[in-house]
């Protein structure tokens, strides 16, 4: 009796037990798949260590908390277009610190980073037990050397211009001038252990790290995959002048010369035959994710030749995320970047031949239409665009009766006037884009009330007052309808004006449209050399040798923190042109011109050593573009459009898409599973 | 005459040689012939990305690939490397040596060209006799009428229709060479039908293009032949029709045939492109057209000269098979 008693006591405490928690505890291990059966394999059959000395030590494991799914599969391929190496570069891109959509920034590789009060020394944390995918450890060396040896090879110590870079590509706001000795310097880096290394500005740069996770996200590489295949001379000084090559991540390096580079790169992979230094060092050191073998920080890392025309990416055993419930990040295994025909990609989707693919505004209707038979979706993320169709007139062209033409804000207001937007959008876009001038949509920082509304009523009537009143063209037409200029150069000859296409949009028929409004006020426009990349590429950027351009898909994040396309900087900038600072010799304008402003305030912003300057030098650049219209935008597109398998689980199409945030890298892929 | 015969062969690949070196520069004089140069595009698609890259940068890169040179010393350099090294350049658009993004290519792109040549040929040269053989009949007029189809209709539209066709009937479009399975497994059986299954619309495609072409000139010979007197005098004398056929009226109409050898072997090569494109093939012929557009001027330059070099050997084997098969040419070669 009593054994029975104590029997069911017993087996009445189990159910309790089982009901209450004791064998769930035992579930935590074997219940949840903490890996790919994948690799769970691999580390049965003893290739591979188990995945908790895989992961970074417990405390510096990142942990998406948020993108956690109830119940995520491992395993599968995820197919999907093949948009290029900017396009799978940033789809697996792990920066040091990723750029948040207000503009911010959030630890990402690195797990934190404090700065010192003058905001000249930041010190940043790794993680601890990190590893590359080959299974190396991460540590501060690998930061170190690739500032020190890859990145700033050698450093004019006048001038602090960095002569040479193994990568080819340095960033030149690394440089600080401090206003008290005029002197510009680069950034030095030293380490203080393996996981923590500091960064020390010669003056302060609010924008640092902003700066960092825009261009120099792979501010890091696996120094002992890189030292046999990266030149080094113990003869000569470091340039910063540290002795203590330790300090630099440089006291175990063995001399190499450049030639024995090349050689030892032959000798690692057939995949890497170049047939001299720098372009060992553009190649492997600056566009390094598309050479299959090396190590990374990556989701997943590139196993085919480029030359394949399915470029295969396999799952980084060593990947250093999880979810919440501590499954190792990512959940699909493979990912295939399909190469074909663009117009193909549409029949694939239709026939589940791939499982996603980005599409243009212009496809929508197929894409939405075929959702059913091809069993996808079709999601609309944001982008943050200006305008999708505009026309960008030089302003510093080099025949100077055009360049004071396009100087007056009276033609450019014309010609803003003189098209109907809605005929435009209707006829290119199938009446999906926004009928708006070139400005930030809303939702956006740099919304401005009224901004995309200004001068976007068709008005022929207005604009052809507005063009008589301007009296070195004129206000009577020629025999073939056009307005002729009256004097100077070209007295008689038509006002024509010719737009630089782009062989990859669809600018042919835009100018086609275009240049019918155009007439209308007596403009001609012409369409010029569409098919020839480089010529166009060459003629834009020379500065003042391309006369207009047609400018599509043109997407601005902030203003302050990147002012590529709102400042005056950039050399791919047709309306800034030689104004650009990037060019050898820029033009300067005008005193009090609103083009000075333009050059002022992008000069202001590169020295700005508070973030309250730094925006303030952005507001007025974005209140440029409004009072000034440089660019003269048609239509505008907001919307990032994808078409996704109904397998692909975990989407969340709610985010922005821009380069700076890495497009579809915002999303983070290795946080998708595909269901069986 | 056997002497006579190897002076001719001597004579032609002399001229062969003299050739290709005036197509080697014309090659190379055509592709630096475009302004501006790989470089300028290479740094646009960059700063297309965002990235900056400095004057000194550009300048540098410029002097590494020799891009600064003037177009003599390029040509030279370009041309002993491939004469003494087998080195044909460097590829900047795929930062590897052409060599290597050529051997890529080749394979698929000469299975392709002989599967569909040998298609070709099969198909046109028994219709062409046929219809001869038959003319005016129906199967004459069908295959006449299927014949001018096939040459109105333009190859890239009739694989869109093919491709469309297949969609509708197997719920796939079969693009490409391979499923979307099986194109990154290993070899089976599985794979290799499936291959095979891909290759039907391409073959019908390619091939179609150039068999409406020959069934029409094999017709056309073959009637020349069969009204010429020696046929007339061979059935005089009471030699069978099928031997007076195909003994003598055929050996004598295929000449034309083999004398366009030469051509259709780079034709296939080169025409092929659009429908590669369209069908998703990956053969050099959409390889070849990024790198014009890119103007990866070496993988270019090599392609365009390695397509010469064929026309110009196809030429040469033409001239010998068609003095090894019709003895008046050989005479009218060897004599004048």
């Amino acid at each position: 009796m009593m054994k029975k008693i104590i029997a069911m006591m017993l087996a009445v405490l189990f159910v309790c037990g089982a009901l209450t928690g004791f064998p769930k505890l035992a579930a935590a291990d074997d219940g949840i798949e903490k890996e790919s059966p994948m690799l769970a394999e691999q580390v049965k059959a003893g290739t591979l260590p188990p995945v908790e000395d895989r992961l970074p030590a417990a405390a510096d494991i990142m942990v998406e908390t948020d993108k956690t799914p109830d119940a995520p599969e491992y395993g599968g391929t995820l197919r999907r277009n093949n948009g290029g190496q900017w396009d799978f570069g940033p789809f697996c891109e792990e920066p040091l610190f990723r750029l948040t959509e207000d503009g911010g920034v959030t630890p990402n590789v690195a797990k934190g980073y404090d700065v010192s009060e003058d905001g000249m020394t930041y010190t940043i944390y790794l993680r601890e037990g990190m590893k590359w995918s080959d299974g190396e450890p991460f540590t501060a060396d690998d930061v170190l050397f690739y500032y020190n040896y890859m990145l700033v090879t050698d450093v004019d110590p006048e001038t602090g211009a960095v002569t040479n870079s193994y990568t080819g590509n340095y960033y030149n706001w690394y440089k600080t001038t401090d206003p008290a000795d005029g002197l510009t310097k680069p950034a030095v880096l030293t380490k203080i252990d393996d996981y923590t290394f500091q960064m020390k500005l010669y003056s302060p740069k609010p924008l640092i790290l902003q700066a960092i996770a825009i261009d120099n996200k792979w501010m890091f590489a696996p120094k002992h995959w890189y030292k046999d295949i990266v030149a080094f001379d113990s003869s000569k000084p470091h340039w910063t002048g540290i002795e203590d090559l330790s300090l630099i991540g440089g006291a175990d390096l063995v001399d190499v010369t450049e030639e024995e580079a090349v050689k030892n790169a032959a000798a690692k992979s057939s995949l890497y035959q170049f047939d001299n230094y720098t372009s060992l060092g553009n190649a492997l050191g600056y566009l390094y994710w598309n050479y299959a073998g090396r190590p990374t920080l990556r989701a997943w890392n590139i196993i085919s030749p480029l030359t394949d025309t399915v470029l295969v990416f396999e799952r980084n055993p060593y990947f250093w995320k999880t979810d919440a419930a501590g499954r190792q990040l990512p959940y699909i295994d493979y990912v295939e970047m399909v190469t074909m025909d663009a117009g193909l990609y549409a029949q694939e989707m239709l026939a589940g031949n791939i499982d996603m693919n980005a599409i243009e505004l212009a496809d929508l209707v197929t894409y939405k239409a075929g959702e059913k038979t091809g069993n996808y979706t079709v999601y609309s993320s944001i982008q943050p665009n200006w305008t999708v169709s505009s026309v960008e007139l030089n302003q510093s062209y080099k025949d100077e009766q055009y360049r004071k033409l396009f100087e007056k804000i009276d033609f450019r207001h014309a010609l803003s006037i003189a098209v109907d937007r809605h005929e435009v959008n209707e006829i290119l876009y199938n009446g999906l884009a926004e009928e708006a001038q070139c400005a930030a949509p809303e939702g956006t920082d740099q919304y401005r009330e009224g901004a995309s509304e200004k001068w976007t009523e068709y008005d022929p009537a207005a604009a052809n007052a507005l063009l008589d009143g301007i009296p070195e063209i004129s206000n009577d037409r020629n025999a073939d309808g056009f307005r002729y200029f009256v004097d100077g150069e070209h007295a008689g000859e038509t006002v024509l004006i010719q737009l630089e296409g782009h062989e990859k949009c669809n600018s042919a028929s835009a100018i086609a449209l275009f240049a019918q409004y155009y007439k209308e006020i007596g403009i001609q426009l012409v369409e010029v050399s569409n098919t020839a990349r480089n010529t166009r590429q060459t003629k834009v950027t020379s500065g003042n040798e391309i006369m207009a351009l047609y400018e599509e898909n043109l997407n601005v994040f902030n203003p302050s923190v990147r002012p590529d396309r709102v400042g005056a900087n950039r050399k791919i900038c047709t309306w800034v042109g030689l104004y650009g600072l990037e060019h050898a010799n820029p033009m300067t304008p005008e005193p009090g011109s609103e083009m000075e402003k333009v050059v002022n305030n992008t000069k202001k912003l590169a020295t700005a050593s508070t973030l309250e300057e730094a925006k303030a030098c952005g507001d007025e650049m974005i209140q440029s573009m409004i009072d000034n219209t440089w660019i003269i935008g048609y239509a505008r597109n907001t919307m990032k459009l994808t078409a996704l398998s109904n397998k692909v689980k975990n989407y969340d199409p709610n985010y922005i898409s821009c380069d700076e945030l890495r497009f579809y890298g915002n999303t983070k892929p290795y946080t998708w599973y595909i269901e069986d | 005459m056997k002497s006579e015969f190897l002076r001719f062969v001597i004579k032609k690949f002399l001229i062969m040689v003299l050739t290709v070196f005036l197509i080697s520069l014309a090659v190379f004089y055509i592709i630096t012939l475009p302004p501006g140069d790989f470089l300028t595009n290479y740094v646009g698609q960059l700063q297309a990305a965002g990235e900056s890259v400095s004057q000194e940068t550009i300048d540098k890169l410029k002097a590494v690939y020799g891009l600064d040179q003037p177009f003599i010393v390029q040509y030279w350099k370009w041309v002993t490397n491939i004469v003494f090294h087998g080195d044909f350049g460097y590829s900047f658009l795929w930062k590897m040596p052409v060599t290597s993004v050529i051997q890529a290519y080749i394979v698929p792109t000469i299975v392709l060209s002989l599967v569909t040549m040998l298609f070709t040929y099969l198909i046109s040269i028994p219709i062409g006799i046929y219809s001869a053989v038959h003319q005016y009949s129906l199967g004459d007029y069908l295959f006449t009428s299927i014949g001018f189809i096939g040459m109105a209709v333009p190859n890239f539209l009739l694989g869109i229709i093919l491709m469309f066709i297949a969609f509708k009937l197997t719920g796939d479009t079969m693009l490409g060479f391979f499923s979307a399975k099986y194109q990154t497994a290993p070899w089976s059986l599985e794979k290799f039908i499936d291959l095979l299954k891909h290759c039907i619309i391409p073959i019908l495609v390619i091939g179609l293009m150039n068999t409406c072409g020959l069934m029409r000139t094999m017709r056309s010979q073959m009637l020349d032949e069969l009204s010429k007197n020696y046929t007339l005098a061979a059935r005089a004398k009471g030699l069978k029709m099928r031997v007076i056929r195909y003994k003598y009226c055929v050996r004598a109409a295929i000449n034309p045939i083999a004398a366009s050898i030469g051509w259709s072997l780079v034709n296939i090569f080169t025409g092929t492109t659009i429908v590669a494109i369209v069908l998703n093939l990956p053969s050099m012929g959409r390889v070849m057209y990024d790198a014009l557009l890119d103007q990866d001027m070496y993988l270019a330059g090599s392609w365009l000269f390695l397509m010469a070099i064929m026309t110009v050997i196809g030429t040469f084997l033409s001239d010998i098979l068609l003095a090894w098969l019709d003895p008046r040419a050989r005479k009218e070669y060897i004599q004048g």
